[in-house]
């Protein structure tokens, strides 16, 4: 039963504890997610589980844990949506082969040796619950991603969308952003279609069949809310309750088909008409709600399921930097050494490679999923976890050493202003 | 960029490593882990010889979070947790309750596996009290993996 004092102290401490992280990291130059991921880290049993057990009992009895758990999903459907939202095709316009050679080398490189780790972590992190195939697939997809919204945040707080950097990096991981969400929809439709019996074919078409209408028809009629919007000049209360019924639709669709709801909200907010000032009044009415409220709830719940008393000796540590090192080497590598064949210089792509490298949230999403349908296990996910924080941390003054300011202004000329993140 | 070297560039940045993927795919169909004992045990004493008052831990289940051959067993409402190992179908952990001083009280588990019936039969000693001489079943519909919290 619900204990309304206890959630709503959890929620008073959770976004509490993030707002003065974020704000402390964003004095190191750091984006805000990373001090609200540390945050997160920290009321979980890595630290106030660790230092007093009774504390953290009181606080996060795990009777409390669903209504936390419920709040936190929500967020991130709303997220989702901002990011499909936010998501513009036409930032690919005039990028035309280099970036689809580089998004895609960025994403097959850590996929590859994300595979290749699988044949030495399966039979060392996981038990035999888990197909090899699964378990491959899925750290091959979590080792692929790109945390979109952060870099976008990045770029635009170093000033960097407008240089050559930057339109290449968005439009890399705007492609990333898709491809690896598709590659995620297959993997959960995969373990999922085997826990529960359904037939594989059965629900990969209804999937497709469900994209097929999003993207062709959906999107029409959608349209039509761009001119209700110019129409009226404002994102109304009507709209706005249309918007949030269709986000929930659209997740209850895709739960149902087995691809997990977080695709359809995700989806919704691609087919969302790209007008510059509708994205921007819908964004700001959704943002701050779920950016202060309801995402530090999920990082909250993400370091509630971490726990680095998992890692319990030498050799799980060593994994641990075993996993941080091939998601770099990968990530970066394949970025930065496509970047460079098709035409830029080393340092502009090596650039690229460190704000491909960025995971973020997105990485913490993905590794939720990963954990709630069994295909990884705690300190499997526990490392990945480190990854995701390290990838984040390490970008920002990365890109500054190989791309410093000087440099960003010598660029800006070369290219025109792209338009929305 | 010119198209044919665009193409060029595709194969092998995309090309070769998505047919490295598929063998690799291959090779690991071969590969184990070890058995599974994560998600929730329903606890049934069979025998128990206790020396002190009243027992410090009520448990009618346990919780076994597996991460490959690492095993984190949680007993009754996290009131005891102990970590361990499973080699082949032996399991063994240790650790306190949260309710009692470490140095003067701790838990040792020792069990095995039977994965026809999906039951662990063993003893847990709890230095200085006694010892709980134990079955465990596994709940089916339980997480796999177990709540690792």
């Amino acid at each position: 039963m619900l204990h309304l004092p206890t959630l709503l102290i959890q929620v008073a401490i959770i976004i509490l504890l993030a707002r003065v992280a974020g704000g402390l990291v964003r004095k190191l130059g750091q984006p805000q997610v990373v001090g609200e991921m540390i945050a997160g880290l920290a009321l979980g049993p890595s630290l106030l589980g660790w230092l007093s057990p009774q504390v953290s009992m009181a606080l996060f009895p795990p009777e409390s844990l669903g209504y936390l758990s419920t709040l936190s999903q929500f967020g991130l459907l709303l997220f989702m949506f901002l990011v499909g939202l936010e998501f513009n095709p036409k930032v690919l316009s005039g990028r035309g082969h280099s970036a689809i050679v580089t998004s895609h080398a960025s994403i097959i490189a850590p996929f590859f040796l994300g595979t290749l780790l699988a044949l030495y972590l399966y039979p060392r992190l996981s038990d035999e619950s888990v197909s090899f195939l699964h378990f491959a697939l899925f750290l091959g997809t979590a080792m692929s991603i790109t945390a979109f919204p952060v870099l976008a945040r990045i770029l635009i707080e170093r000033q960097l969308l407008r240089s050559k950097v930057g339109t290449v990096a968005i439009a890399c991981a705007a492609v990333d952003d898709v491809t690896a969400w598709i590659i995620l929809a297959g993997v959960v439709l995969l373990v999922r279609t085997n826990a529960v019996g359904a037939p594989l074919a059965l629900t990969f078409a209804g999937s497709l069949l469900y994209v097929a209408i999003m993207l062709w028809g959906v999107r029409r009629i959608m349209g039509r809310l761009g001119n209700v919007f110019r129409r009226e000049g404002a994102v109304t209360t009507e709209l706005f309750a249309l918007i949030v019924l269709l986000i929930l639709g659209s997740s209850l669709i895709t739960e149902l088909l087995g691809i997990h709801a977080l695709f359809g909200a995700f989806l919704l907010g691609v087919v969302m008409p790209k007008d510059y000032d509708f994205v921007r009044l819908l964004s700001e009415k959704l943002e701050s709600f779920v950016t202060v409220l309801l995402l530090p709830l999920y990082f909250a719940f993400t370091g509630l399921r971490t726990s680095l008393n998992l890692l319990t000796n030498v050799e799980m540590w060593s994994w641990c930097l075993l996993i941080i090192g091939v998601a770099v080497l990968g990530k970066f590598g394949g970025a930065a050494l496509s970047a460079r064949v098709t035409g830029l210089s080393w340092r502009d792509a090596g650039a690229i490679g460190i704000l491909m490298n960025t995971r973020g949230l997105m990485e913490l999403v993905i590794l939720n999923i990963g954990l709630d349908i069994g295909a990884i296990s705690p300190a499997l996910f526990t490392m990945m976890v480190l990854m995701a924080l390290v990838t984040t941390f390490m970008s920002t003054p990365l890109l500054e050493l190989f791309y410093p300011a000087k440099l960003r202004w010598r660029d800006l000329p070369e290219v025109g202003a792209a338009e929305t993140v | 960029m010119k198209i044919t070297r665009a193409l060029g560039s595709y194969l092998i940045f995309v090309g070769i490593p998505v047919l490295g993927i598929l063998g690799l795919l291959q090779i690991g169909k071969t590969a184990t882990a070890p058995a599974s004992v994560g998600g929730v045990w329903n606890l049934t004493i069979v025998r128990d010889e206790w020396d002190c008052e009243s027992a410090p831990i009520k448990a009618h289940v346990m919780q076994i979070s597996q991460s490959g051959r690492f095993i984190v067993i949680t007993l009754g409402n996290r009131s005891a947790t102990l970590t361990g190992e499973i080699k082949e179908l032996a399991i063994s952990a240790s650790g306190n309750s949260i309710d009692m001083p470490k140095d003067s009280f701790k838990i040792q588990l020792n069990g095995m596996l039977d994965p026809a019936t999906t039951t662990v039969n063993g003893n847990i000693v709890f230095s200085p009290c006694g010892k709980w001489q134990f079955s465990a079943t596994h709940q089916a519909d339980s997480n796999s993996r177990g709540v690792n919290h």
